[in-house]
């Protein structure tokens, strides 16, 4: 037992000893004051452990398996310490980590429910340290097999085999500690929804939980677009999003998610969604659960690309307890209640169009995008199951499906900040502007469906028909409403409306002429232009509430930039064979050289920091791409690791990837002979005499030799050559001869028994195919405005971080207020459910 | 009904048509070589490439090689050149349809590729 195991362990059982004083807190305060030390002591261990974790890490304690496999001597320090989340076990111990905190901060802070919350985060934080006490970081290197000696020797390791070369980046240190905030935040929500199941409240949870949920759904946003920025800068397939297994694992509980926070809107807000509210909110965690598992286990191992790890057995339980348990537990539980819970309240008639309805919209949206994501991840899965084998399912399906789901949730995202609760007043205009701006976007797909596609008159048509719709919608708003919060949205809307036709003209302009994406980026357009407006008109009012709109903006904004860049993308081979020069992208490109130590390595690719030098220019600039290249020869799958260049224009990205590795070619002259056969091949007439042996048959240093007589036009008598094949370390390697004019004549394959020999001449002065060079073949992108990738996504940061401020004061001032009234109830539950 | 319901269900049952002709359109069934040579479009085939077989055009980046499995052999062509560990693969999975004479396989996994090691290994 080592220090790392011991410390495990202890956390594992006080977070045991945690769950039980929790339970027993009922009784009396004396058993919460042990429950609350007990978590507080699990919290600490379990810093240990990470901190244990670092100390191995930083020492270079290579005999210890995870150290060995993730880390190594030559690694920066800051390397060093990421090598903490870089595998299995260590990214086990972050989510850990993360989750016990959390805990923490929800312990001191639940009021009434604290001892109910807690008795779900202690058993969440028990499972966890369970998974790390079985598959643990602490597991010592395993010595190497018997039969090889030269492993044998150097046991235990001195040097590890480092961290996998694509993860040593900067964002390897900042993605998944976010991520992980983030997937652990899921617990909050998810154990305020269970207590409150257990302690059958329906009111006050969702005050306590809906800022937790706001910050888990922002933090597991950022990662998720973390992850995407990664996936650009370092892998060099070119874009963000891949619809992985992986990435739709952490997708789908982020959707459902952002569906909780808008349902807990609903509730406390309009006393809506009560009755589903406890399910939404369990099921993120659930579902990354679910995810952990699909990714973790293996379980799709055959059918995905990735090398899913397996996770040792007992953790797997552990896992699959947590899953099941977890499922059964909250479905169980909420069945139960649903008689019980209170009937959706109608605080006053709501009819039409109201922020109301176009939230629940919204949350159908989020709910049906999530579901899809779920199946279509879980298909495989599904149909190995069923059928034994797996069926998989392309990524193009949730791009086709998604695309009217854009369109769909930015309408609504856009409308929304613009209805009334009630939708009273506003009803019969909001709808005949929702009708006119509907009518636009079926006319635009009617039109385009009818065969009608030529870009101008179906853009012209469509923003026509939305501007004179939502124009007569203002203005009949104008007429019909007294109210200045009213009398502003015409003209936001026609504001909006302005931006969005002259969005879409500069894209026409730039030559993006595809109808269906002009108009889901049109839309967003007017989604970002009227969340603008709102945001404007809130601050203005005092009001602290353009948080969520300033997140939509976000949103949208990233949007534009993941579609217009993936849509209006120009990818293009540039195959450069060495010494020659290539026209692509009004560029020349030309192959310079190669930065790896050669020295050092022999070869430059098996250089970490090898750099492929580029040049690239045209009549107006020059400069020299360098994407890196590295085969990493340490691991047993020989894995290259590309890392693409990037350059940036405010308006495009120009992305220099690889196609497939930089590979030797060869086109050498060929000849076919038999025994006394002559032939020409280019300026060369060449004979083969036969066949001699020498040395002793098999040994290394045998020689197959072939007899060649050569002449070429200019020589003054043929010459007779002797290429070879040499045994050695039983595989045959070439010896070539050289000609009198420098080319060189080998024996490219051979049937000594059928006395036949294959001669290849390569080197031959004034053919360039025959002499070995190096090709690159690159893939290049023009990527048109990524810049807009970078810039939406912190603003749904801030907006989201601000979101969850401003809840988490109206919170207290919600339960501040109803205190005596709400509290009281509570209580009483408490002692009734003991 | 009212117009406005009236509208929901056409977009209902339009949402739920796309949704699954786009599913049935983009599933790709694991078949056997037999199979894949039978006419069964847009599948993944797992097979290993014989060694002697592997040609790769520098012009072009094309790849072509013939693959067996325990039901038969088939060329393949794969347009994006050849992967690092490609020789040493055990097995790859190509992805594509067999059409004149050929699989023409529009991707290629090979076990342990490098594309998503990154995401993968973080977040496992």
């Amino acid at each position: 037992m080592t220090l790392g195991y011991i410390v495990v362990w202890i956390s594992f059982i006080l977070s045991l000893a945690a769950i039980g004083a929790f339970i027993m807190g009922g009784r009396s305060q004396g058993w919460l004051r042990y429950a609350r030390f007990a978590y507080w002591g699990a919290f600490a261990f379990i810093l240990a452990t990470e901190a244990v974790l670092q100390y191995l890490l930083i020492n270079g304690r290579y005999d210890i398996n995870y150290v060995f496999n993730f880390s190594e001597k030559s690694l920066s320090l800051w390397y060093k310490i990421a090598g903490a989340w870089a595998g299995q076990e260590g990214s086990f111990l972050l989510w850990t980590i993360w989750t016990a905190f959390y805990g923490l901060l929800v312990m001191h802070s639940s009021g009434s429910y604290q001892r109910w919350v807690m008795i779900v985060f202690s058993s969440i934080v028990a499972c966890l340290t369970g998974i790390l006490a079985f598959q643990s970081p602490f597991a010592l290197t395993p010595p190497p097999p018997e039969n090889a000696p030269f492993l044998q020797a150097n046991f235990p390791p001195k040097d590890g085999l480092g961290l996998n070369a694509s993860l040593e980046n900067i964002w390897m240190t900042i993605h998944p500690p976010i991520i992980f905030a983030g997937f652990a935040a899921l617990t909050i929500p998810f154990a305020f929804a269970v207590a409150a199941l257990l302690r059958n409240e329906y009111h006050e949870w969702v005050v306590r939980a809906r800022p937790w949920a706001i910050y888990a759904s922002t933090m597991l946003g950022f990662g998720l677009v973390l992850g995407g920025y990664w996936a650009y800068e370092t892998l060099g397939w070119g874009g963000f999003w891949a619809w992985d297994p992986v990435e739709n694992s952490s997708y789908f509980p982020w959707l459902f998610m952002a569906a909780t926070v808008h349902g807990m809107i609903l509730q406390v807000n309009r006393g809506k969604m009560a009755r589903w509210n406890p399910l939404l909110a369990a099921l993120p965690f659930l579902l990354f659960i679910y995810g952990t598992y699909l990714t973790r286990s293996g379980a799709l191992a055959e059918v995905s690309v990735h090398s899913f790890v397996n996770l040792d057995n007992a953790a797997l339980n552990v896992l699959k307890f947590m899953m099941f348990g977890g499922v059964l537990g909250v479905f169980g539980l909420w069945l139960y209640r649903w008689r019980q819970m209170p009937k959706p309240q109608s605080l006053d008639k709501v009819s039409g169009l109201s922020r109301q309805s176009a939230i629940q919209v919204g949350i159908w949206m989020l709910v049906i995008s999530a579901v899809i994501s779920l199946i279509g991840t879980s298909w495989p899965l599904v149909t190995k199951m069923i059928k034994g084998e797996p069926v998989a399912l392309k990524p193009d399906f949730y791009n086709q499906v998604h695309a009217p789901w854009v369109l769909l949730t930015a309408v609504i995202m856009a409308t929304a900040p613009f209805l009334g609760w009630r939708g009273m007043k506003l009803d019969t205009l909001l709808e005949r502007l929702t009708k006119a701006w509907l009518v636009a976007l079926i006319a635009a797909f009617g039109i385009y469906f009818a065969g009608f596609k030529e870009p101008v008159s179906l853009l012209a048509v469509t923003l026509l028909v939305f501007t004179a719709a939502a124009n007569f919608g203002a203005i009949w708003r104008r007429v019909r409403i007294e109210k200045i919060q009213a009398s502003g949205l015409g003209i936001v809307f026609l504001k909006a409306a302005l931006f969005t036709a002259l969005t879409v003209g500069i894209l026409y302009g730039m030559g993006n002429r595809e109808p269906a994406q002009l108009l889901v980026l049109g839309a967003i357009a007017f989604v970002s232009a009227l969340t603008l407006g709102a945001v404007y008109r809130r601050i203005q009012a005092g009001r602290w509430t353009a948080g969520g709109f300033l997140t939509h903006m976000g949103l949208s904004i990233g949007l534009i930039g993941l579609i217009l860049s993936n849509a209006y993308e120009v990818k293009k081979d540039v195959i450069i064979p060495e010494g020659s020069v290539i026209n692509e992208f009004g560029y020349r490109w030309r192959y310079l050289n190669m930065t790896g130590d050669t020295e050092k390595f022999g070869d430059p690719t098996a250089d970490k920091f090898n750099r492929v030098r580029v040049e690239v220019a045209n009549h107006e600039e020059k400069f020299i791409a360098e994407p890196r290249f590295y085969r990493d020869q340490r691991r047993a799958d020989n894995n290259s690791v590309v890392w693409p260049w990037i350059r940036r224009w405010w308006d495009h990205d120009l992305y220099v990837s690889f196609m497939a590795p930089p590979q030797l070619v060869v086109e050498p002259l060929r000849a076919e002979l038999s025994k006394n056969e002559q032939t020409t091949v280019g300026d060369y007439t060449i004979k083969f005499l036969g066949f001699r042996a020498d040395g002793s048959m098999g040994q290394d240093g045998f020689k197959a030799v072939a007899s060649v007589e050569v002449n070429k036009k200019g020589w003054d008598k043929p010459v007779t050559l002797e290429p070879a094949r040499m045994v050695m370390q039983q595989r045959l390697a070439p010896v070539p001869a050289r000609m009198p004019d420098n080319a060189m004549l080998a024996i490219g394959g051979m049937d000594v028994n059928q006395g036949q020999v294959m001669l290849e001449v390569t080197f031959v002065p004034g053919r360039n195919e025959t002499i070995p060079r190096l090709v690159i073949p690159l893939e290049v992108y023009y990527k048109p405005f990524t810049i807009l990738v970078w810039l939406g996504p912190p603003l749904a940061l801030i907006g989201g971080l601000m979101a969850a401020f401003r809840r988490m004061r109206d919170g207290r001032h919600m339960l501040a207020k109803v205190s005596p009234a709400s509290a009281a109830p509570a209580q009483q539950t408490v002692r009734a459910g003991q | 009904m009212k117009p406005a319901s009236w509208l929901l269900l056409i977009l209902i049952v339009a949402g739920m048509a796309l949704t699954v002709t786009a599913f049935m359109n983009n599933l790709s069934p694991y078949v056997k070589v037999s199979a894949a040579l039978n006419g069964k479009k847009n599948v993944h085939v797992p097979l290993k490439p014989i060694l002697e077989t592997i040609h790769l055009d520098i012009k072009t980046m094309t790849l072509t090689f013939e693959g067996k499995d325990e039901t038969g052999t088939m060329k393949v062509i794969y347009p994006k050149g050849k992967p690092n560990n490609f020789e040493a693969a055990s097995q790859v999975v190509v992805v594509g349809s067999y059409e004149n004479g050929a699989f023409q396989a529009h991707e290629m996994l090979v076990k342990c590729p490098s594309k998503y090691q990154g995401e993968e290994q973080a977040k496992r």
